[in-house]
């Protein structure tokens, strides 16, 4: 029997929309005495339930707003559940965003290690890697500039350099793989390949459902918030988008 | 993440309690017999006038009544009539007409005003029971001789009689300044020895769960420094990078900062103002560095999640590590600034002394407190922006509240309380008493710089954990 990487149990996130964005005490004591702060209730993730087993890459799929990545943010200990749970089987590596933690004024090689110590990797690890992170990233002497004066490309060249150069119980993606030029993505996406090959459980979250079906072998469905179906990756993918098709969604 | 074990368990919890147990007992050492005992004084007297020329014969006798049962020394008021004179003073305590103690001092080295005249030994008295003080003079005639000044009497038992004059209802400017038993004392040293007892007994149940695979307090804070100690190092070290990246002194700054502020206020306090505080510039760079250290701390903290607000959304780490983080690299700097702090201190002649070993409990204090209030604000801040605004203005009235460049002397008596509350002012009186009067600082300032700081921390911690998972809304 497979053993569970990720338990989702009956998660419901809700968030308060205030009809005026209060940012100050001054503000908060008038408006709260003169009662207008009404609060409004949203549901971004509706008792949402899934189970991950070792060596599954799940995409996710849904349209803007359903949720998804509420749903990734829940998984990774970011947001917590109003209610409901998520049951972890190992450590998970998010990559939500590339370069998290950057800093601009630092060179290339310091936030290696600044990033490399976000994600949770060791000194040790990072110091093994680091020619690997280097040649990866393709930066060369740049790796000593730094980053304030790097191009877009090169930023997520070195981010995705260090994300991708573990390899993780539980890699979570959120739609990371469209930045760079025709190349970097091409490498990007052999590397990920590689890593979801490698025995790690992904979950992913892409609008390009093409990918979805080249790479996952599950998926799961949302709809403002609930989950509409899950299941194997390419009948969810075409059922998906022949709703998208019909103009639903 | 498994890293090699270097040591054991057990050994690591042991070595953690033999340290904290082992500087205890230094402290305890250190403070000796004071730690039972409290410095007080009798209060103010207003003055009206002195009692002339005291001249071979003279008596001047009142009575005496200490709220100090060891008596160290008297403060009287003398008035030489701005010339020398060649002559004695003999200042004498009776119980019931038996000399318990006297002095005997040289008028010449008598300067107008208020004048210490020390016991050879602390004189044993009974507290609140009236004793005579008998002041004679040898030596001295009309044209050569000081006197004493009086004033208006501010307490039932006394009687003064001034060359067999009596003048009722006046009392002599004489303040007693001496120690009595200080109860603190006693509930501070059970409440070490309970709580290193209890701490002991923990870490016997830390080790016997560990065994047991059993998840304990203690075991999680060890775990999580393990886990995170690397990105805490890195945090810290980005904090001074940054900072530092385009600034010319860069990290002298630590430096250089306190000691242009120290100099700033010494001209502004003694030539503006006329302070006469002893040692001033001592005594204004001790203050500064504390609170400079806890100023930069809580200003760091409270923004920290506000500036780390990307960090937080997009990995998961605790996020009690960021207002930390920015308490460790204000310590560096503090450490830093201390040195300085000792330098100056050398430089005009203040040796280290064993009161000295006492100033790591100081640091370990304000160090507590800053993390409280640091997590206190971060959580503030990240609701209301404007929490920032309102804390410069408490932080602004907090350096006049801090006797930092004016003496608790300038306070009456029964206002002291007032400031004795806010903690960082109990800190900086207890650094000043030990590096600048090579004395024991007082069990009250102990026992305060242990509560408050842990007070704060624990409302602090509670505060910070109660609203750190709406933060990501907030950011």
């Amino acid at each position: 029997m497979k053993q569970t990487m990720v338990q989702v149990n009956n998660v419901t996130v809700r968030y308060k929309i205030a009809n005026d964005r209060v940012s100050s005490l001054k503000e908060y004591i008038i408006k709260k005495i003169g009662k207008k702060i009404t609060e409004k209730e949203f549901l971004a993730l509706d008792d949402v339930s899934f189970t991950v087993e070792k060596g599954d890459v799940v995409g996710i799929v849904g349209a803007n707003g359903a949720g998804k990545s509420t749903l990734l943010k829940v998984v990774s200990g970011i947001q917590k559940p109003a209610s409901g749970n998520v049951v972890l089987g190992g450590r998970v590596v998010p990559m939500l965003e590339l370069g998290a933690g950057f800093d601009i004024e630092l060179s290339g090689k310091e936030n290696i290690y600044l990033n490399g110590a976000v994600l949770g990797y060791s000194k040790e690890f990072l110091d093994e890697k680091y020619d690997e992170i280097l040649a990866f990233s393709e930066l060369g002497d740049f790796i000593n500039m730094p980053v304030r004066n790097y191009s877009s490309g090169m930023v997520a060249r070195l981010a995705f350099s260090i994300a991708s150069m573990i390899n993780p119980e539980i890699l979570i993606v959120d739609e990371v793989l469209s930045v760079g030029d025709e190349n970097f993505q091409k490498k990007s996406r052999d590397r990920m390949v590689e890593l979801m090959s490698g025995g790690s459980t992904v979950l992913f979250v892409s609008h390009n459902v093409a990918q979805i079906k080249e790479i996952c072998n599950k998926a799961v469905w949302l709809r403002h918030g609930k989950v509409v179906m899950t299941g194997e990756a390419n009948k969810v993918c075409d059922l998906y988008e022949e709703s998208l098709m019909r103009g639903e969604c | 993440m498994n890293k090699k074990e270097k040591l054991p368990l057990w050994l690591k919890v042991l070595l953690i309690y033999v340290c904290i147990a082992g500087y205890c007992l230094v402290c305890f050492l250190v403070g000796g017999r004071d730690i039972y005992l409290k410095r007080v004084h009798t209060g103010d007297v207003n003055e009206i006038d002195n009692i002339g020329e005291i001249v071979d014969g003279d008596v001047v006798e009142q009575t005496l009544v200490s709220n100090a049962s060891e008596i160290l020394s008297l403060e009287l008021k003398v008035g030489t009539y701005d010339r020398v004179n060649d002559c004695d003073l003999d200042i004498s305590l009776l119980e019931n007409d038996k000399v318990l103690a006297s002095k005997t001092v040289d008028c010449k080295d008598l300067s107008n005003g208020d004048n210490t005249i020390t016991f050879d030994e602390p004189v044993n008295v009974d507290v609140n029971q009236p004793y005579t003080l008998r002041i004679t003079s040898h030596g001295a005639k009309s044209g050569n001789a000081v006197t004493v000044y009086y004033g208006v009497s501010n307490s039932e038992c006394t009687y003064l009689e001034a060359k067999n004059i009596e003048l009722k209802e006046r009392q002599l400017l004489c303040t007693v300044n001496g120690k009595v038993n200080e109860p603190l004392g006693l509930i501070l040293t059970i409440g070490v020895i309970a709580f290193l007892v209890i701490l002991g007994v923990y870490c016997i149940h830390l080790f016997v769960a560990e065994k047991k695979g059993k998840h304990t307090v203690g075991m999680a804070i060890m775990d999580a420094y393990h886990q995170y100690s690397f990105l805490m190092h890195q945090l810290v070290s980005r904090e001074f990078k940054v900072r530092y990246k385009r600034s010319a002194l860069g990290i002298l700054w630590s430096f250089v900062n306190p000691l242009l502020t120290m100099i700033v206020q010494f001209f502004v306090f003694t030539l503006v103002f006329k302070s006469a505080i002893p040692n001033y510039i001592v005594y204004l760079i001790i203050g500064i560095t504390f609170f400079n250290f806890y100023s930069e701390a809580t200003n760091g903290g409270s923004l920290s999640i506000i500036t780390n607000a990307s960090l937080i959304k997009k990995v998961y780490v605790p996020k009690y590590i960021y207002p930390l983080s920015q308490v460790f690299s204000a310590s560096i700097n503090f450490g830093i600034s201390l040195i300085l702090m000792f330098g100056v201190a050398l430089v005009n002649g203040l040796m280290p002394n064993i009161y000295f070993l006492l100033i790591p409990f100081a640091m370990l204090s304000i160090f507590i407190l800053n993390t409280g209030v640091a997590l206190l604000l971060a959580t503030g801040m990240t609701f209301f922006r404007d929490v920032q605004f309102i804390y410069n203005v408490f932080m602004t009235a907090l350096t006049y509240a801090t006797p930092m460049f004016w003496d608790m002397s300038m306070i009456p008596d029964k206002y002291n309380w007032i400031f004795k509350i806010n903690p960082l002012a109990d800190i900086i009186i207890f650094v000043r008493n030990i590096v600048l009067n090579n004395m024991y600082p007082g069990t009250d300032l102990v026992v305060l710089m242990i509560v408050f700081p842990i007070f704060f921390l624990m409302i602090g911690i509670h505060v910070f954990r109660k609203n750190q998972d709406k933060f990501i809304l907030y950011i």
